[in-house]
């Protein structure tokens, strides 16, 4: 999938939050919906702006160097800046270019497991157990060792919130109330 | 005025204020040095812990986080050529080139000793700033509120970095999501979509946990290797010659450090164009422009005393008048709206022993982390690469063990891990979080004071409040100028840019 279908794709998801809000706005009063339907259906006009701009033209012409702005400087890319901040400037760029693969979606599963381990077991074994297997799957350090550093960064966690900071959660609640 | 002055420094002794400054600023140096953790994350961090703690002790805690944070990641600049933060790129002009020089200690002293200096200069000018700015702040009414928190969005997000229309879609996003709970007017449950839990509102702090600190962990695993290889080679220099250089360069600190106040007053310009400024003007002032971008030590010295200069600023708009000056310092609105306190007027006239607190805990700050800054400089030098496949659980599991604690509530550890996937695209694709997190704040500032114009002017208060008017027709300038110069820019013949891939946008 090529970067500019992602950027549709993203675009295209924020246009319907814009629209979803407008929708659901109608249902309130007129002093409820003053600000949101506004706020929401010009944050819709200008996705579609975006939508437009990001199809038919190149990004660069939406870029706003504020020094050159203030400077009245030259063009952008022109040389004005350090060699080092022009190289820092297309290495970031073709970072950003990455398309959303497998990785990204494997850091959403590491996110989705914390969470999962978090509900499940509570906070405490959920960082030892999420902790010791991130050690050992990333092959960072051996089974027992990353065990041993694991059990000491929950005790830590433990001391700082429950000891220091005296919260006290609620421990496994397997089957807790959605919000 | 020298009530307030006594008072804010005798708040800070009391309690746990001062400790927490020695923790804030131990704690900011450490998250600076990290590379891939930036400021941002630092406060977003910080903020489950300060639940429960006064007022002075938890802005001790955030403001010193945040001052000794800018000058850790103006070292992973020097150091590793990783500037922690948008501010401090333009320490890896010369900085960097020092370190392959062998002369890092001596660019790590003298950036210590002009981020103090440029500090000191700031937090003197926000306290002079005061007795001025105060009597013009209690003479605008709502509707002027309404425009300068209206200007202050569309200025942050026309001036922020990338795309000007992903900027303001950013912006709205925020404004949207901050309307998620009860109406404060009408008490209407707007965008809870029947869910009890929504109806208090998105939490700020468990966003910004999620924003900043989950997305940027998430970005790191997916890089999947140390952010900075880094060999370490011999050292030539020390300290103390950094601290000269900065002392002897006293003229080319006080030009950085007015510049850094002017931009830090700009809502949402100082935070990445401040360093970049000060660099190109100690260029161009300089006789020997040739050997910046070589390791000079002035290329050191001014982006750092305008960064730390720039935090005086900062807090001067975020303090009068509501309106953030920058992603960090909407962390701080939102220690203050938590512990019942608003930032606008009142803040000069209720809490002004609140805002020479700040002052003076902007003084120690600065002065704690330059000492151990310098006296930490000479192990920094040989610093090496820290791995993020420790990094990754360890930074992940305290921050949601700390959204889970900000409120006792598990639904927050869901929100916190919703708004780091959120964080995370938005990042990717570069529609500013800053922005968003602008627009979760300012949304009641804009909301409240709309109301308030209708009930108090009517339906037409635009054109029965002149200065209103005036800044609405600024804002409308101010938004479409750089629109418009790119446009003209556009009609010039201009080098293309190159594009990553062929079809990246």
């Amino acid at each position: 999938m090529s970067r500019r279908v992602q950027e549709n794709i993203i675009a295209v998801a924020v246009l319907a939050i814009f629209i979803a809000a407008i929708i659901a706005s109608m249902n309130y009063g007129p002093r409820a919906r003053l600000v949101p339907i506004p706020i929401a259906s010009l944050g819709a006009i200008l996705t579609v702006a975006q939508l437009i701009y990001q199809n038919f033209r190149p990004d660069a012409e939406l870029q706003v160097n504020l020094l050159r702005f203030l400077a009245k400087g030259g063009a952008p890319g022109s040389g004005d800046e350090p060699a080092g901040a022009q190289a820092d400037g297309r290495n970031a760029a073709a970072a950003e270019a990455a398309a959303f693969g497998l990785k990204d979606l494997a850091a959403l599963g590491v996110v989705a497991l914390l969470v999962a381990l978090m509900l499940l077991v509570g906070p405490y074994a959920a960082v030892f157990a999420f902790t010791a297997g991130y050690f050992v799957a990333s092959k960072q350090y051996p089974v027992i060792k990353a065990l041993v550093y694991a059990l000491g960064f929950a005790a830590l966690a433990y001391l700082v919130f429950h000891v220091v900071l005296d919260v006290q959660f609620e421990l496994s609640p397997i089957g807790f109330g959605w919000f | 005025m020298i009530d307030a002055i006594t008072a804010g420094f005798a708040a800070l002794l009391s309690g746990h204020a001062l400790l927490f400054l020695i923790l804030g600023c131990l704690y900011g140096i450490m998250i600076g040095l990290t590379p891939g953790l930036g400021g941002i994350v630092a406060l977003a961090l910080l903020l489950p812990f300060t639940y429960g703690f006064d007022i002075v002790s938890t802005l001790a805690l955030l403001l010193s986080a945040h001052i000794a944070t800018i000058w850790g990641s103006s070292v992973t600049g020097i150091l590793f050529r990783v500037p922690g933060a948008a501010k401090s790129v333009a320490l890896v002009f010369d900085g960097f080139p020092m370190t392959q020089r062998g002369e890092a200690s001596r660019a790590l002293g003298a950036s210590a000793t002009a981020a103090l200096m440029g500090g000191v200069i700031g937090a003197i000018f926000l306290a002079i700033s005061i007795p001025i700015v105060r009597p013009v702040m209690l003479a605008l009414g709502p509707a002027e509120y309404l425009m300068l928190a209206l200007w202050g969005l569309t200025v942050i997000a026309t001036f922020s970095e990338g795309s000007v229309l992903k900027g303001l879609i950013a912006a709205a996003l925020g404004l949207l999501v901050a309307f998620i709970g009860t109406d404060i007017v009408t008490s209407t449950p707007r965008f809870t979509f029947g869910s009890i839990y929504l109806l208090d509102g998105i939490s700020f702090p468990v966003a910004m946990i999620g924003l900043f600190a989950v997305a940027e962990m998430m970005k790191m695993f997916v890089k999947g290797k140390s952010m900075v290889e880094r060999q370490i080679g011999r050292q030539d220099s020390t300290v103390w010659q950094g601290v000269h250089d900065a002392v002897r360069n006293w003229f080319l600190v006080l030009r950085s450090s007015l510049l850094g106040l002017w931009i830090g007053v700009l809502p949402g310009i100082g935070a990445s164009v401040g360093g970049i400024a000060a660099y190109a003007q100690a260029v161009q002032t300089s006789k020997e422009p040739d050997k910046f971008g070589k390791g000079a030590v002035e290329g050191v010295i001014a982006p750092d005393a305008t960064i730390g200069a720039n935090e005086g600023g900062g807090l001067l708009p975020t303090l009068a008048l509501g309106i953030p000056g920058g992603e960090s310092m909407a962390i701080l609105l939102v220690a203050f709206i938590s512990a019942g306190i608003t930032p606008g007027p009142q803040m000069l006239t209720e809490h002004l022993d609140l805002v020479f607190t700040q002052v003076w805990i902007i003084v120690l700050a600065n002065v704690l982390t330059s000492l151990i800054g310098l006296g930490i400089s000479p192990f920094l030098a040989r610093l090496p690469a820290i791995n993020p496949k420790i990094i990754v659980p360890l930074v992940l599991g305290v921050c949601l063990t700390g959204a889970y604690a900000s409120h006792l509530r598990q639904s927050d550890v869901v929100i916190a891990a919703i708004f780091g996937v959120i964080g995370y695209l938005m990042d990717k694709y570069n529609y500013s979080r800053a922005n968003f997190v602008i627009g979760m704040v300012l949304a009641v500032m804009i909301e409240r004071n709309l109301h308030l114009s209708l009930t108090l002017y009517g339906d037409w208060f635009i054109f029965t409040r002149p200065v209103a008017l005036i800044m609405l027709v600024l804002i409308i300038v101010t938004t479409a100028l750089p629109l418009i110069r790119a446009q003209r820019s556009r009609s010039r013949p201009v080098r293309a840019q190159p594009y990553p891939s062929g079809d990246s946008i």
